[in-house]
């Protein structure tokens, strides 16, 4: 009897334990004659690009029956720790959002990457025409081999947001055109009791935006990129980028952020502005979801653009504007066939229009219909026709470490624990130790 | 049940599933990180044998010594919050709250911030020490009592975050101490206590001469649990200020993680694990020696 009972606990542990194991190793999975992929984007199902890259699957479904998807969501500041632990087990998504001066990062050690090489892929399939070439240079540009491995996620142009409400009530009737105009705006903002500028310090990549905005307009749009290669013997230590670091830092000083910048998050300082707690904001056109959203904007049309103001003209015009291509969309390249490629073929040419549509913004592809579009998606993009040359952002082509990093300290530059030549002392080392 | 369990073949059908979970999940993951800890790249994109270099190269990067600085005053501050303040809640709670019903409301009040999930606690942390754009509780109570010189970014000041960070740590964890100890006074002959009285014993006489010894087993628990949780700290920090500001609050286990899939060094990150590892089991081996001295 006592036998039997053991035998019996012995059968029934034997059948958890395979129910277990059958899990992991995936028993059940649908048939592999029908063509199944994988999304794995940054923006929640019902938004953005992945509410178009979802419809445009579901319409092509609709003609091709043995096509299916699955998407999964993953929040933008984990996207790339998320597909660095999916590439650490070699099982990259069919489709998966990334940052775009990153792609390189998904290269093999034979220096192959991991992903679909887009510009011949696309030329062979007879779609390239479709993407708008300033996009397709920026994405080139983007990646240390010059190559073009993603789709672009939208087309961001990033320039002050100012609440015009404010600005009258303080007396100011235009936009600065230079730096200097800027901080005696927003001096004067101040001593009417209004916050100037809203800074979301905890996201920490509003803080080096600012300084990289004061460094683009008194050295160029390639400062960066020089600096970082070490190009002309230029470097972090030297003074203009010190300078660009002090002015952020005697701005925080003088009180221009308001209190603790560095406890609230970018989302926050949005709110500011449109809510008229704050006059101004360094943003990118990712704010058109909220200034088009009634309920997101309670100041209606009420808020302006102007672009970062000047600091030398010569070198770096008002019609230079930092611009990006967004987060991208990679395709990997042992998950890509035959019929990923028609699916490609067929949502390429539809991204442009149908962003038009539903959400009244330019993303980099080409568009062909007519679309009214909401005050706001109408202001922006004629700030990017505007636009006769780009520059990216500040950390755009730092190592993996020192971008991380650099944000940490810019935290303590703004807190006034680090100085602005430590700040950029710190860089400068950090580069080198990377390069 | 006792010939049951007698039974070798009945003991290997009882631990299998458990044993294979525990070497999939735990044991399998530690040997793979120590392998992975001798190599340099990313597993899925190639990887180069560098032998000692990782464990060699931490004692010279500015963001592992930063990072173990915090962790080792964060350990320090949170053990102590929790094993002092666990021990002198239960201890509270047992000799002078005599009403069994308040005793009874105590407990679950002090147990209820250990079932709260880590980001809610965060989030309610925020927002009372929040200044921008409205005053938080804390700030909202010093402007009005006109203390304004204390109206300031607790969150956002390098010498204020650490210490609100620790704060948060010792109330969300001190509850569970206080049950575990509280449990373990509860155990303790009442005999011993009334012998004691009769005596003349102080508080202070009793709690060193009957109270600690009687627990030092469970209180040696207590301090493992504490000391080794500490140690991993990462989810809190993260979650309340992610880190910051600058590195005030930048763990050991964050700066391992930033490693491994953040600037795509998995064998660094690993060798950190390994460290980490090797730390926590430091502090169990060490702890066990003391209770066996004890005991002896």
């Amino acid at each position: 009897m006592k036998r039997n009972t053991i035998k019996r606990l012995g059968m029934f542990s034997v059948l958890i334990f395979l129910f277990v194991i059958s899990l992991f190793i995936g028993l059940g999975e649908g048939s592999s004659r029908t063509k199944k992929i994988t999304m794995l984007l940054c923006w929640p199902k019902d938004q953005n690009l992945s509410k178009i890259l979802t419809d445009l699957t579901e319409e092509y479904i609709k003609i091709n029956k043995n096509f299916s998807y699955e998407f999964e969501y993953v929040p933008q500041s984990d996207v790339v720790q998320k597909v660095q632990v999916l590439l650490a087990s070699d099982s990259l998504p069919d489709i998966f959002a990334y940052g775009s001066s990153r792609l390189h990062t998904l290269k093999k050690e034979n220096s192959e990457y991991a992903i679909v090489n887009l510009e011949s892929e696309l030329k062979k399939l007879g779609v390239l025409h479709w993407i708008d070439p300033k996009v397709i240079s920026m994405l080139k540009e983007l990646n240390v081999d010059k190559g073009m491995y993603a789709l672009p996620g939208g087309l961001n142009i990033e320039g002050f947001f100012y609440n015009k409400e404010l600005f009258e009530r303080a007396g100011i009737k235009k936009t600065p055109k230079t730096w200097d105009e800027l901080l005696e705006i927003c001096e004067k903002l101040k001593k009417a009791g209004i916050q100037p500028i809203a800074l979301g310090g905890k996201d920490r990549w509003p803080i080096t935006r600012l300084i990289h905005a004061y460094i683009y307009r008194s050295l160029g749009p390639d400062a960066m990129y020089k600096a970082i290669k070490g190009i002309d013997g230029v470097k972090f230590t030297d003074p203009v980028f010190v300078k660009a670091a002090k002015v952020i830092y005697d701005m925080a000083k003088n009180g221009y952020f308001g209190e603790g910048a560095n406890t609230i998050s970018n989302g926050t300082a949005e709110d500011m502005v449109l809510n008229k707690k704050a006059a101004m904001i360094y943003d990118g056109s990712w704010l058109l979801s909220k200034l088009n959203n009634p309920s997101q904007n309670p100041s209606g049309e009420n808020i302006g653009f102007f672009s970062v103001p000047l600091v030398d003209p010569k070198v770096s015009p008002i019609t230079i504007y930092p611009m990006n291509p967004g987060v991208v969309v990679a395709l990997s390249s042992k998950k890509y066939d035959s019929e990923t490629a028609k699916w490609l073929r067929y949502i390429v040419p539809k991204i442009g229009n149908k962003m038009m549509e539903v959400w009244g913004v330019y993303a980099g592809y080409r568009v062909t219909k007519e679309v009214e579009l909401p005050y706001y998606s109408k202001l922006i993009y004629d700030e990017v026709k505007k636009a006769k040359g780009y520059t990216f952002w500040f950390e755009t082509f730092f190592d993996l470490q020192t971008n991380a990093i650099c944000g940490q300290w810019a935290q303590s530059l703004m807190n006034g624990t680090m100085t602005p030549e430590e700040f950029m002392l710190n860089i400068q080392k950090s580069i080198e130790a990377n390069r | 049940m006792k010939k049951v369990l007698g039974d070798k073949r009945a003991l290997f059908i009882f631990v299998f599933p458990a044993l294979i979970v525990f070497l999939m999940f735990v044991f399998f993951p530690v040997l793979r990180s120590v392998y992975y800890s001798f190599f340099k790249g990313n597993p899925g994109l190639g990887l180069t044998y560098c032998g000692i270099e990782n464990y060699t190269r931490m004692w010279f990067d500015p963001e592992f010594l930063k990072s173990l600085s915090v962790t080792l005053k964060y350990v320090i501050v949170v053990f102590l919050g929790h094993i002092i303040g666990g021990f002198s809640l239960a201890l509270f709670l047992f000799f002078l709250i005599k009403s069994k019903k308040i005793k009874d409301i105590l407990r679950t009040i002090t147990f209820l911030p250990v079932v709260l999930p880590i980001v809610a606690v965060a989030q309610i942390f925020s927002m009372m020490f929040e200044i921008t754009p409205n005053y938080g509780l804390v700030n909202a109570i010093f402007n009005s009592i006109g203390l304004k010189s204390l109206v300031q970014p607790w969150l956002g000041k390098e010498s204020s975050a650490f210490w609100i960070w620790c704060f948060m740590d010792i109330w969300r964890g001190v509850g569970f101490y206080t049950a575990i100890i509280y449990g373990a006074l509860v155990e303790i002959p009442v005999e011993l206590f009334e012998c004691a009285v009769i005596d003349g014993a102080s508080l202070s006489k009793i709690i060193s001469n009957i109270v600690i010894p009687y627990i030092r087993s469970v209180l040696l628990v207590c301090i493992t649990f504490s000391l080794v949780g500490t140690m991993r700290v990462f989810e809190s920090s993260l979650a309340l200020t992610n880190g910051g500001p600058g590195t005030a609050t930048r763990t050991l286990s964050m700066v391992m993680y930033d490693n491994a899939f953040t600037y795509m060094r998995y064998g660094y990150g690993s060798a950190i694990a390994v460290f980490l590892f090797i730390l926590c089991y430091l502090i169990g081996f060490i702890l066990r020696r003391i209770d066996s001295w004890f005991r002896d």
